[in-house]
């Protein structure tokens, strides 16, 4: 009877689960519809084709963090010096053409449709790097919750490789050692991974801000040099205005 | 000899690590340093040289062992290295106390983990402002507001207004290095590398000291009052603060090498407190920078990640006072107490005594329209002293012929083809040079009241009281632009009848002439340090134009008696808002001038500064003269206000000497010839009207209680409770879920055990949230100040705009002067 009742149990959370999922699917599929393509979350696994351009499938996992990190690393450094371009008189300042950043929101969902990666912003690197980080958490957790599977994956492709000998199978022990290293990788990046870019985002927040204003001075010193010689010009001109007035005035004056 | 040289390359061997560490640093960029303190705080599995040093001199006596080098095993569990029998004198330790050893060790190194990562957190907080407002810019500066602000102030500005400005500005230049100078910072980058460390135990990277070294010197080296002694030189007084008053003197050996090479005759002369300052140099590739300043030499970070944090460690190669109150035997600062209060700094001092920070409105008071003083409602922390002038009516200087642009001179630099006639503090036989409608005559003498005239010959004598004795330098200023106000009119035989006294013998004239002098020389009072000086002396606030106020009151009522009032303050010519009447503030200002003569580096007496006179008053002297006339070269430096005033100059000139109706030469300026001169049409083609728009800045108030307030609300929202402060207690309250008991136990426990856990989840995302909300917050502070300050600009330029554009399509006229033809 108890085995029995146990059975029910589980029958009742499946139904519950199997619920909540479709609710959520219908929710999510009603807010891609509805929502700005640049809020769209594309799903917390590394498989989904969307991802295809990214690290995930063709790296090692041990050289996970290397990727992600000098990744992010390469565009922060980009982002803090100064934009090489300033556009005063076009809506966007700052062109954001043939930098790392573009090349990553390029490969990333939200911005894989075309307008939406023609309206990136140099100062969008928050959102950016935000998205990427969250697909980085995600194909970790992915790896971490089904550690097991993709060890005797890699082991298969080893034997194919070559790396182990085809006929030597996997045995538990070495599952286990190679299970735990992976998992040591992905417990200290999901450690690490967030606060890290929580800080260093903070860190470059204010410069986010005070860059577009920093531009517009910039823009502004800029018109004002162009006003300092416009009046030079006629600074040099009218010192000959008593002198032309002599001129006419010659006759007059008698 | 073999002794000898294995002696020499054992030390280089012993430095080399520690330079590759130093180098390995410096190479990190921000994101890797961040991501390093991250692995050490957050992966569990190592601690800083820090701790792994001090957790084994707190350790309980009762408990095994741990030495700096086994920290990190206790961290990973590796029990062989803790659990070691020489751990424990000799004895096999017991399993108990093998953990119990492990789990003290985790926590202390957790606790201080942690407030070492909060302190660096606020750091960064801090640091996301600084970072784009950097002082002096220098390379790889992303943002430059505040270099950039300046550029176009002087862009912009004409010297005319800077000399009789009620802000006072501190005057800087830039300057350039002399040559060979490079190899002088190379010693600053090795001095400082040299401050890194490689501990012999842990074998991990000590850099304590690089960081206090670069935060010691962030005001310069000269900032620091003494000698350095070099048996203390990096080493502390033994308190968790101890670094942040330690001296190293290679570093500054270093420093100061590059300040005596620095140049110190520079050509103008150098005016009272101006400063040259000298670029930035970075040292290779440390996020260390040099700056230079002609009166001082100090360090910056170009990426401030790092604090100083508290000190732990108060061994003889850290501290030279072994023996304070919180350092034990084995050499650890055990904190625990209150840090003694750090006294208020001046004006001049620490953050203020950077040039570009001085302009900041922590470091001055702000004259504006409007204060926001008024909206202290208790949540504001108010960083502002803000100034309302109070004056009847803005006075306006006008001469015979209407008003005078730039009227009050010093916009003109020297001309290189005249020297002006020396002047001693005697009546001197000088007459005007030929570029020039008139020469002042100081002299030092007891003064009647009133105005300087001017006499036929061009001469006008400028009385300068012999009692102001080290006053006199500023009352020059004022004499001189008297001088320049009436230069241009014509001298009279009796000067009383010149059309200039007339007008000045108003009070509306008298005011004008009166605010416009003063306001130049309090200007100088206050660019000097006077008004500073007298504040921390005599405790009277003084601003510049009170001060002219006062004075304009004080010269104007001398002239035409005092209005009577119950308000010291209230004058002829507006309202000081002093607490004192105009002619006892002249007199303290008298007296406090020449007591404090040589701390402000003023001549003693008038002969002195008569015969020394002050730069600004040698160029208030050498622009009286003629503009816009042949053979006069006129020369200024190219500002959009001085070409302003030239041009100006220029028109005025047109209409004041020349007719611009045909007909007869009238008796006064532009006065009609004829009778149907009035019918003559429009004159020209500038119809634009350039208004002046209203000034509408206004520093909005820093409200840092009233949004930290909002934030722990929202936490405590986020637990369905009232706002508390301090928020913790909103963090964790068991009646949460007692009070709502679920259906079944085994999910009731395990809710209630989970609590923490889901509380933990929003409180760190609360505090993620914070440091990116407090930068929106401060940025909005930023926009809110520039988006009004530069629609006043912006209303200018486009103003400007159109005029250029008027001048552009004014086209000349073919037929002569077809105005009287028009018909009437």
């Amino acid at each position: 009877m108890q085995v029995h009742k146990q059975h029910w149990y589980i029958a009742i959370f499946a139904i519950a689960v199997a619920s909540a999922l479709t609710v959520q699917q219908h929710y999510f599929q009603a807010s891609t519809l509805r929502l700005d393509p640049n809020v769209i979350r594309a799903s917390c696994t590394p498989i989904d084709q969307r991802y295809a351009n990214l690290f995930f499938g063709d790296l090692k996992i041990e050289n996970w963090p290397d990727e992600y990190h000098n990744t992010v690393e390469k565009i922060l450094e980009e982002y803090s010096q100064p934009p090489k371009k300033i556009q005063c008189l076009e809506q966007q300042l700052f062109p954001v053409e043939n930098t790392t950043l573009y090349e990553l929101a390029a490969k990333l969902p939200p911005w894989q449709n075309g307008d939406a990666l023609a309206d990136l912003q140099r100062n969008d690197v928050g959102f950016v790097l935000l998205e990427f980080l969250r697909i980085y958490e995600c194909a970790m957790l992915d790896r971490k919750n089904f550690t097991t599977l993709y060890v005797q994956n890699r082991y298969a492709t080893d034997q194919d490789e070559g790396v182990v000998p085809a006929n030597q199978d996997l045995r538990l022990g070495v599952q286990n050692t190679r299970a735990q290293a992976e998992r040591k990788i992905i417990e200290e990046e999901l450690a690490v991974a967030r606060p890290t870019m929580e800080k260093a985002l903070a860190l470059i927040a204010g410069n986010n801000r005070l860059s577009v204003l920093d531009a517009e001075l910039q823009c502004l010193q800029r018109a004002s040099l162009d006003i300092r010689n416009g009046l030079g010009l006629v600074a040099d001109t009218s010192s000959c205005l008593p002198r032309i007035w002599n001129a006419k005035d010659v006759l007059r004056k008698l | 000899m073999h002794k000898r040289i294995s002696l020499h390359i054992g030390i280089i061997l012993t430095l080399m690590p520690s330079v590759a560490v130093a180098q390995s640093r410096a190479e990190e960029t921000v994101y890797r340093t961040i991501y390093n303190q991250e692995k050490l705080h957050r992966g569990g599995n190592k601690t800083s040289n820090v701790l792994s040093v001090f957790i084994p001199k707190v350790m309980p006596s009762a408990q095994l062992r741990v030495h700096a080098e086994t920290v990190d095993d206790a961290l990973i569990f590796e029990k062989d290295e803790i659990c070691h029998i020489d751990n424990n004198g000799g004895k096999p330790p017991t399993e108990e106390l093998c953990t119990q050893t492990i789990t003290t060790v985790e926590k202390i190194n957790n606790t201080h983990a942690w407030l070492r990562s909060v302190i660096r957190d606020w750091q960064i907080s801090a640091t996301s402002y600084e970072l784009s407002t950097n002082l002096y810019g220098g390379t790889g500066t992303t943002t430059s507001v505040l270099t950039r602000l300046p550029s176009i102030t002087t862009i912009w500005q004409s010297d005319a207004d800077v000399m009789a400005s009620s802000i006072t500005e501190q005057r800087i230049r830039a300057g350039v290095y002399p040559p060979n100078i490079e190899g002088l910072f190379g010693a600053v980058e090795n001095a400082l590398k040299n401050q890194f460390a490689v501990h012999n135990r842990t074998d991990k990277e000590d850099s304590e000291k690089f960081v206090a070294a670069v935060w010691r010197y962030r005001n310069g080296v000269n900032a620091i009052p003494g000698t350095c002694d070099d048996e203390r030189s990096g080493k502390g007084d033994g308190t968790n603060l101890q670094f942040l008053e330690a001296r190293f003197c290679d570093v500054e050996d270093a420093l100061e090498n590059i300040y005596n090479q620095l140049p110190q005759d520079f050509d103008p002369p150098l005016r009272k407190k101006e400063r040259v300052v000298f670029p930035v140099k970075t040292l290779g590739s440390m996020p260390v920078a040099v700056w230079a300043r002609s009166d001082d030499v100090g360090l910056m970070w170009t990426t401030q990640i790092e604090p100083v944090l508290p000190s732990m460690n108060c061994e003889p190669e850290y501290s030279y006072n072994d023996r304070s109150e919180i350092c034990n035997e084995s050499g650890a600062i055990l904190g625990g107490r209150y840090p003694r209060e750090i006294p208020e700094i001046s004006l001049d001092e620490g953050l203020c005594s950077h040039p570009p920070a001085k302009r900041g409105y922590m470091c001055r008071a702000v004259q504006a329209v409007n204060c926001p003083g008024t909206q202290n409602t208790g949540n504001n922390v108010l960083l502002t002293e803000c100034n309302q002038p109070q004056l009847h009516a803005s006075p306006s200087a006008y001469t015979e012929s209407g008003p005078n642009i730039c009227l009050a001179g010093g916009w003109l630099n020297k001309n290189p083809d005249e020297e002006l006639p020396e002047d001693t503090p005697n009546e001197d036989d000088i007459e005007p040079p030929k570029c020039s409608h008139c020469i002042p005559d100081l002299v030092c003498d007891s003064c009647e009241p009133g105005l300087e005239k001017k006499d036929a010959n061009g001469k006008i004598v400028s009385c300068v009281e012999e009692k102001d004795k080290a006053l006199s330098t500023y009352t020059i200023m004022a004499q001189l632009v008297h001088v320049r106000q009436q230069c241009d009119s014509p001298g009279e035989d009796t000067p009383e009848e010149s059309i200039w006294m007339q007008t000045y013998n108003t009070v509306n004239g008298c005011c004008a002439a009166e605010y416009q002098a003063y306001m130049t020389a309090c200007n100088a009072m206050a660019e000097d340090g006077v008004f500073d000086s007298l504040f921390q002396e005599e405790d009277i606030l003084l601003d510049t134009v009170s001060c002219a106020t006062a004075f304009a009151n004080n010269r104007c009522g001398d002239v035409y008696g005092s209005i009577s009032s119950n308000d010291p303050g209230f004058g002829l010519c507006g309202v000081s808002g002093l607490d004192i009447a105009a002619e006892q503030m002249i007199d303290v200002l008298r007296e406090h001038t020449t007591d404090f003569a040589t701390e402000l580096e003023l001549p003693a007496t008038c002969t002195e500064a008569v015969q020394d006179l002050d730069p600004r008053s040698d160029h208030l002297k050498h622009s009286m003269a003629k503009v816009c006339s042949p053979d006069c070269p006129a020369q200024y430096i190219n500002s959009i206000g001085n070409n302003a005033c030239y041009i100006g100059s220029c028109l005025e000139q047109s209409y004041e000497e020349n007719r611009v109706i045909p007909g007869r030469v009238t008796w006064k300026v532009q006065d009609p010839s004829f009778a149907y001169d009035h019918n003559r049409g429009e004159v020209g083609a500038v119809n634009s009207n350039a208004i002046l728009p209203p000034v509408q800045t206004r520093i909005p108030p820093y409200k840092p209680l009233f949004y930290v307030k909002e934030l722990d609300k929202a936490f405590c929202q986020t637990f369905g409770l009232p706002a508390l402060t301090p928020p913790i207690l909103c963090a964790f309250d068991q009646r949460r879920r007692v009070s709502q008991p679920g259906d079944s136990p085994a999910a009731y426990a395990l809710n209630i055990a989970e609590q923490g856990a889901s509380i933990y989840t929003e409180q760190s995302a609360i505090q993620a949230l914070g440091a990116g909300i407090g930068a929106r917050l401060g940025a909005a502070l930023y926009a809110r100040y520039f988006e009004q300050a530069s629609l006043s600009l912006k209303e200018v330029m486009t103003n400007t705009n159109n005029l250029l554009l008027d001048i552009e399509a004014a086209s000349l006229t073919e037929e002569m002067c077809p105005q009287n033809f028009i018909a009437p």
